[in-house]
């Protein structure tokens, strides 16, 4: 398995658009995907499966994730 | 093989970037409740207080200061209550209010609800239309919010205000203090309170020191059911912008809000001795506290004509 092995993984930003599919490094972590969306990883709480995930966790293929937004304002 | 919280042998779930620490939701639960508590302690924020009353709005921050300060409360035997405002923003305000209503239930607490419109004769979307823009509709919702908090908090016969606001805020509020050169604001900032007039109930904020993100991964955690809808106005609030610039620094230097929190405190410690001569007198109209004259509640009503 090398880095430069491609997956897939969706995401979506909760009250945001639809999921959109991002094709990553094996070995890809959440921080990184952040990082490619151009998301700070201060104001996003990443989801896979209803449960919280680190910014250190490596995404897996078909992966599902949610990024809930900290500052929702108001 | 997965990362190990820190504190036990569960699956991490949260790395915490300032401290390097990785948590399982239930660690971080419990070393959260107790900053909050040592938090709470070390600032005397209830220790003699007869009757707190919490503002909720149904957000994460006030959902997750509720259920961590309500059973610190119950210990030291001070009656509470949880107070609502309906500023009236349709399409938003009423998820909020569920939630609020809820989490009291859940705290078996008394609930108790304000409204703009029943207040002032409006609710803040019809202000709004009176201002023909949205542009100030934070500054209007957050001036009229704590005059509305304050009176009715006394009217209960509540000794203090529990407000949720957390680090991120404090942070956002400071710069922007600094920003529009109000020294006697931030004079009147920092994290013990000043009971500065009678009719003024102390207001105390437990989450001071933990960050938004902290906050809602607590909610998360412990499935709280909190309102996390973005408020139609709010993007048009300057406070955006601070907010932004502050995330961004500290994205790439975790610790860069608390430590230019506390020194903004140490620095608003010496501003409130220069400021220690202006106390604050009644109102002219209203009779609630304010620096002089005519409050800033009613000098904003009377700009739209609801005086």
């Amino acid at each position: 398995m090398s880095r430069s092995e491609k997956i897939t993984v969706w995401v979506e930003v909760k009250g945001g658009r639809g999921p959109r599919r991002f094709r990553v490094g094996r070995g890809c972590q959440v921080s990184d995907l952040l990082r490619r969306m151009g998301l700070l990883s201060e104001e996003f709480i990443a989801v896979r499966r209803g449960m919280v995930v680190a910014e250190f966790e490596p995404l897996k293929e078909n992966d599902r994730i949610s990024l809930i937004k900290v500052f929702s304002g108001g | 093989m997965a990362i190990r919280c820190d504190f036990c042998t569960s699956k991490a779930r949260y790395l915490q970037r300032h401290s390097g620490a990785k948590f399982c939701g239930r660690c971080f639960t419990k070393s959260l409740r107790r900053r909050v508590w040592r938090d709470v302690g070390r600032n005397r924020m209830i220790s003699d207080s007869r009757f707190a009353i919490f503002a909720v709005s149904g957000g994460k921050d006030s959902v997750a200061c509720l259920d961590i300060v309500a059973p610190l409360g119950r210990v030291r035997r001070t009656q509470m209550a949880v107070l609502t405002v309906d500023e009236g923003i349709r399409g938003y305000r009423e998820e909020g209010i569920k939630r609020a209503r809820k989490a009291a239930r859940a705290s078996d607490l008394e609930f108790h609800t304000a409204s703009f419109k029943r207040e002032f004769g409006a609710d803040l979307d019809s202000i709004v239309d009176r201002l023909g823009s949205p542009k100030r509709a934070c500054t209007y919702c957050g001036v009229l919010r704590r005059w509305i908090l304050n009176r009715h908090a006394r009217d209960l016969g509540a000794d203090r205000l529990i407000t949720g606001h957390n680090l991120d805020d404090e942070a956002e509020s400071a710069l922007l203090n600094l920003i529009r050169g109000d020294p006697a604001r931030l004079a009147r900032s920092g994290p013990n309170y000043i009971l500065s007039h009678e009719k003024l109930v102390p207001r105390v904020k437990p989450l001071r020191g933990i960050p938004g993100k902290e906050t809602l991964l607590y909610d998360i955690f412990n499935r709280l059911d909190v309102h996390l809808g973005s408020c139609p106005y709010a993007g048009f609030d300057f406070r955006n912008q601070v907010r932004s610039f502050l995330n961004q620094v500290e994205e790439d230097r975790p610790t860069s809000k608390s430590s230019f929190l506390s020194t903004v405190d140490r620095l608003s410690a010496q501003f409130a001795r220069l400021y220690a001569g202006g106390r604050l007198v009644e109102c002219s109209r209203c009779g609630e506290p304010t620096v002089g004259g005519e409050c800033k509640a009613c000098q904003l009503l009377r700009s739209v004509g609801l005086l």
